[in-house]
């Protein structure tokens, strides 16, 4: 096999992951296509070192985190700025961005890809400010003060985005809790 | 905020991204990458950026450089220096005073380092040297020291 054949099975075997990383971080195909592409060049150039490593995955990972996060810096002060702007009343207004099935019994039907496809969506129709800090949290696995680091913004904040992200989507996706207090959506 | 409420929307939240799995990437990106892997290959060294020329043509480009540049800042002095000009060439010439100054400047401090071989001797110019280097490696040590001890709780505190 010549080394443009093993890095080729390489790039096949991680291109999903790579591609979702900067796809959920950015929710922009064409964007997400040009990270995932820039990842692998540079997994080429540095390929001597790869070939053997178990550590390939992360590596392509926090690549692809990092030049995603690169590209979304251009707009990080203009959607930091709305974010702690407009506040919550902004998430009522997000909330009725999406078109979803209005009725509880419809999502409860779904099958499942149907509601991963719905998930997705959701996902990808927040704002910025609360699907970046979102998925470092629950796709990367990253505690609150590592995404503060790695976006430059307080603690606080992170925790407040996080907390309205999930909120949009719990309204979004109709997940229903048990403790669920009347103050939660204002409660930030 | 509450903070029971609060768990359970996370766990909640983390439940559905997690099911969501990887995205399916689009096929054509895989040929996207090895087509401008096989047009980079196929670039000649001289169309790529500097940094990615072998490590013979960038050290033989960089001497080539200096060598340049030194000719030239000599030519400049000499022709500062020329007795005979044509009105044109004086005014060359006056250009060419910075030139001639880089190179009294090197010169000067060429001649300095000679001087400080052949009196100091090459045992007190190493100590030097080595007394340099470790008083900048002692320099960078206090630093980081001080960076973990009282930096990097502050900025704990304060986040």
């Amino acid at each position: 096999m010549t080394n443009a054949q093993q890095f080729e099975t390489l790039m096949r075997n991680h291109q999903n992951m790579v591609f979702s990383t900067a796809m959920r971080l950015l929710a922009n195909q064409p964007d997400a296509e040009d990270v995932t592409q820039e990842t692998f060049l540079r997994a080429y150039e540095r390929f001597e070192q790869l070939r053997d490593s178990p550590t390939v995955s992360g590596w392509l990972k926090t690549v692809a985190t990092n030049l995603s996060l690169n590209h979304l810096s251009r707009y990080r002060s203009r959607w930091s700025f709305f974010s702690e702007l407009l506040g919550s009343s902004r998430e009522e207004n997000e909330g009725r961005e999406v078109e979803f099935p209005a009725s509880e019994t419809v999502t409860e039907t779904l099958d499942a890809a149907d509601r991963r496809a719905l998930v997705e969506q959701a996902l990808q129709k927040l704002p910025a400010a609360q699907r970046v800090p979102l998925v470092l949290f629950h796709f990367e696995d990253l505690a609150y003060e590592e995404i503060a680091a790695k976006l430059g913004v307080s603690l606080g904040k992170v925790k407040t985005d996080i907390f309205r992200g999930r909120e949009a989507l719990r309204r979004q996706l109709q997940l229903r809790l048990m403790d669920e207090p009347a103050e939660a959506a204002t409660s930030t | 905020m509450n903070p029971e409420y609060e768990k359970q929307l996370e766990v909640a939240v983390g439940r559905e991204l997690k099911s969501l799995g990887e995205l399916e990437a689009p096929p054509e990106i895989a040929r996207r990458v090895m087509r401008v892997i096989e047009q980079r290959a196929a670039t000649p060294w001289y169309r790529r950026g500097w940094q990615a020329w072998p490590l013979a043509l960038q050290c033989a480009s960089l001497a080539g450089l200096l060598a340049a540049f030194a000719l030239l800042c000599f030519g400049g002095s000499q022709l500062a220096h020329s007795a005979a000009l044509t009105p044109a060439a004086r005014e060359i010439s006056g250009w060419c005073s910075l030139l001639d100054t880089i190179w009294n400047a090197a010169n000067v401090l060429a001649n300095a380092l000679v001087l400080a071989f052949r009196n100091l001797g090459p045992a007190v110019i190493i100590g030097s040297a080595v007394m340099l280097l470790a008083s900048y490696a002692l320099c960078v040590g206090l630093g980081t020291v001080y960076w973990r001890l009282a930096c990097v709780p502050l900025k704990e505190r304060q986040s």
